[in-house]
Formats: structure tokens, C-alpha cells, sequence
């Protein structure tokens, strides 16, 4: 089937199986290989794209769930200020988790900043559960998501003044 | 897996149009169900599919005073989003344990009470519950109650032909909620176990109780638990002991492996304690 969508900002356009999962119609349709597949049931987290806005595991969506939808993955991510934040909180706080989880726990972090702008730390291991992160200790990653949220807090007060 | 037509309707009565001229098509929404690794979950699947993820109509949430009333491709990322006062707690201690809060964002109620095979984690509490399921074929409706859903073996009797389309949930109150996840924390339900049991107790009397096991099959017998309540609280050893040995004679009925039987009775020995330990002085 043809599947039409918005990859990272772009109108794209693809032929799949309609029930190839998304992960795979990524990394080998369009090269994104910031989509990595690991488990393949949902739960390592290391597929997270998000889905009209919400952050889902790319493996456990079908291609014709995608038609007309807006997809964005970690290399779309990172063209945005949101990004930036993020990075540097976690490198404020010193703890970058490593190349292969990063992409991730960033779009993760970024999920849960738009919902709870100053999240508590059961709420931060709730989301960062999504994401089975085995390079770094989850007090670290709970330090880089409060700095990126205080400095998203920042940017927020910056903007609202004006 | 292979799937030769997906059919997307925009509106209920296209569903039920759609389904009526492909009455062996699967039902989805979330999708999550597609890629199961489990076996017998992928046998025999049909090659058409209805998506019912655009249908507006199974996505409406409403309440009353006495019970909430779910659409069935609401996720269960939205129903955790719902306020304390609409969600029974245990209810969302449940649904908390399925997957990931990024899975949830995914799979729908509707999804997880018609998986073919075996019964997911939010049945048994629905079924506890007494919550009803809404039933459509062309202009025909039904509603049925959870527990019937379950079959003379335990298994599931999830109906074909027909569409779920809502699931009214009460919203009455309970002095005991437990449920219990057993194995690995983020492990597809086919793996796990669940146990759930709901008390109500009026001065000192057990009113009414609850208890379901879920495994590779339901465990639930309403002649057990009828003989329980009216009980005094806390229970005597003897009417705990007297439950208990009335358990490990219906494991045996319905077939329970022995290796099964003392993890469900060890459940139902702590559910009692709890509830004794609640109980007023």
C-alpha cells in the first residue's frame, strides 16, 4: 500500500506492507537509523518517535496507522530548539546518556516537558521507564531531566517577558 | 505480518457497514495487538483489517454519578489521564502496569478486553467490576455483562460479527482493592498472571467480595465468594481455611495445573489477611 505522511516536517511518501511496523519502514526506507530496533515489542523504548504529537514505540505501529499522520524521529528532534534545551540540561548535569539511548530518552524528556513543565522525580522515572537505558544510573538521568527543565522553564519566562 | 486490505472507516456506521460485508475481518485500533509475539495470537488471523482508530464515535467518554462510560479505542494513556474521581484506583493501578507510558499512548481498552487467545490484564478487574460492554451489529446493540465473556474452561468467548463499541464502568466505591502483577514487570500479558479481589464490608460484616486470577485462564467462582460473604470481619481461621479448601477443589475442576494452585491460594490467603488487618478493632 501507498503510505503518505509528514516525516519530520516533510510530505513524504512510501509503499509498505500495511502492517510492516514503523520502525523498519525508517531505518530502511528513509536511512533513519536514530530509530533503533531492539526488543520489538515496546519496550525498550529505542524506537520512540512520536506520532501526532505523542511519543509511542515506532515497532508496534503498523504502516497504515501512519497514513496522514506526522511522524518525527530523533533526527527531526534535534533541528529544534527543544533539542537544544534538553542537551543541555542533561550535559549541565552531567549525565548524556550514551549515543545509542540518547535519542530516546531525549524525545521522551521532551514528551513529558510539554505535559508537566516541572515534573517530580516519580513522575521522571515513570517517563524515563519508557526507555530501557542500561548506560547510565536513573539519579543521573533524573538530574538531566530537572536541569532541562529548569532551563525550559527559563526559556519560557524569557519568551513570556517579552 | 501479512495483511492484503485495511479498511479505514471515517464514521460507526461505516464500520458496521464494513464489517457487515467482511464478517471475518480483525478488529483494531491501537494496533499494538498486530505484532504479539505469542503464537497462538497470530494463527489464523484474518487478511482483511477494519482500523477503527478514525472513528470518533468510539473515542467518547461521558460519566454520571453512578458510572463512566468509555469509548473502546480510548487509550489507556487517556484513561490515566482522567481524573482521580472518574478512574476507580485499582482500576488505574492496572492499567499503570500495561507496558510503557508510550505503549499506552498506543493500545486501547477496546484492544486489550478483545485480544484473541487469552485475557489481558484489564479484564479481570472490569469483570470484578461488573462493567458492561456495548455490543453493535448493523442497527442492533447489546450489552453484556464482562463476566460473561468468560468460557466454561476459563477461556475467552470474545463475540465475532460484532463491534465493541463502549464499556460502561461503575463507579461505586470499594472498602478493598488489591491486584497483584505476577512475572516479569514489562512483559507482554501472555506472560504474566494477575490477580485481583475487591471487598465491601458493612459494620463489620464482608458484604460482598470479589477475587480473580488470571493466567493462561480466568479463575473466578461466584459460589465461592458468595459463601464468604456475610462472613464477620476479621475472618476466623476456620472460614479463611474453609475458603481456601473450597479454591484448591475448584482449581482442580477447572484444570489447573498443580504447580499453578498454591501461588493462586497463597494470593487469596494474603487478600484475606489484608482484609482482616483493615477491619476495625
Amino acid at each position: 500500500m501507498k503510505v503518505d505522511f509528514i516525516l519530520n516536517g516533510e510530505d513524504v511518501s512510501c509503499q509498505a506492507d500495511a502492517g510492516e511496523r514503523l520502525s523498519r519502514i525508517l531505518r530502511d526506507t528513509f536511512s533513519l537509523l536514530g530509530v533503533k530496533e531492539d526488543c520489538r515489542s515496546g519496550h525498550c523504548g529505542l524506537c520512540l518517535v512520536t506520532l501526532n504529537g505523542l511519543a509511542v514505540p515506532a515497532c508496534l505501529v503498523p504502516a497504515f496507522r501512519v497514513r496522514g499522520a506526522e511522524v518525527v524521529t530523533i533526527e527531526g528532534f534535534k533541528q529544534t530548539e527543544d533539542y537544544e534545551y534538553i542537551r543541555k540540561g542533561f550535559e549541565k548535569a552531567e549525565a548524556e546518556p550514551c549515543e545509542f539511548c540518547r535519542g530516546a530518552v531525549f524525545l521522551s524528556t521532551a514528551a513529558l516537558l510539554e505535559e508537566r513543565p516541572r515534573p517530580e522525580t516519580p513522575e521522571i522515572l515513570e517517563n524515563l521507564s519508557a526507555v530501557f537505558c542500561r548506560c547510565h544510573d536513573p539519579e543521573s538521568l533524573v538530574r538531566g531531566v530537572k536541569s532541562a527543565a529548569e532551563l525550559r522553564a527559563r526559556r519560557m519566562n524569557f519568551r513570556a517577558n517579552r | 505480518m501479512r495483511i492484503d486490505e485495511v479498511i479505514v472507516p471515517s464514521t460507526l456506521g461505516e464500520a458496521l457497514a464494513a464489517l457487515k460485508r467482511n464478517p471475518d475481518a480483525l478488529l483494531c485500533a491501537g494496533g499494538t495487538e498486530l505484532f504479539s509475539d505469542e503464537p497462538a495470537d497470530q494463527a489464523g488471523r484474518p487478511r482483511i483489517l477494519i482500523s477503527l482508530h478514525g472513528v470518533p464515535e468510539l473515542r467518547h467518554i461521558s460519566r454520571t454519578d453512578h458510572y463512566i462510560e468509555v469509548g473502546s479505542t480510548t487509550t489507556l494513556g487517556e484513561l490515566l489521564a482522567l481524573k482521580a474521581e472518574f478512574l476507580p484506583g485499582t482500576l488505574r493501578t492496572v492499567i499503570r502496569r500495561i507496558g510503557t507510558y508510550a505503549v499506552r499512548n498506543l493500545a486501547t481498552l477496546g484492544g486489550n478486553l478483545s485480544a484473541p487467545g487469552r485475557f489481558r490484564d484489564c479484564f479481570p478487574i472490569l469483570a470484578c467490576m461488573d462493567a458492561l460492554a456495548e455490543y453493535r451489529q448493523g442497527a442492533a446493540s447489546r450489552w453484556v455483562n464482562l463476566n460473561r465473556l468468560v468460557g466454561n474452561r476459563g477461556t475467552p468467548l470474545i463475540p465475532k460479527g460484532e463491534i465493541l463499541t463502549r464499556i460502561r464502568i461503575p463507579l461505586t466505591g470499594w472498602d478493598l482493592g488489591i491486584a497483584h502483577k505476577l512475572g516479569l514487570p514489562r512483559a507482554n500479558s501472555g506472560k504474566t498472571s494477575l490477580f485481583v479481589a475487591l471487598a465491601r464490608t458493612d459494620k463489620r460484616v464482608l458484604s460482598d467480595i470479589r477475587l480473580f486470577y488470571m493466567s493462561d485462564r480466568a479463575l473466578r467462582s461466584r459460589e465461592i465468594e458468595t459463601s464468604i460473604a456475610g462472613k464477620r470481619i476479621p475472618l476466623s481461621s476456620r472460614d479463611m481455611e474453609s475458603a481456601l479448601g473450597a479454591y484448591a477443589s475448584y482449581c482442580a475442576r477447572m484444570g489447573v495445573p498443580e504447580s499453578s494452585v498454591p501461588r493462586f491460594l497463597d494470593l487469596v490467603r494474603r487478600a484475606f489477611a489484608q482484609l482482616n488487618e483493615g477491619a476495625p478493632a
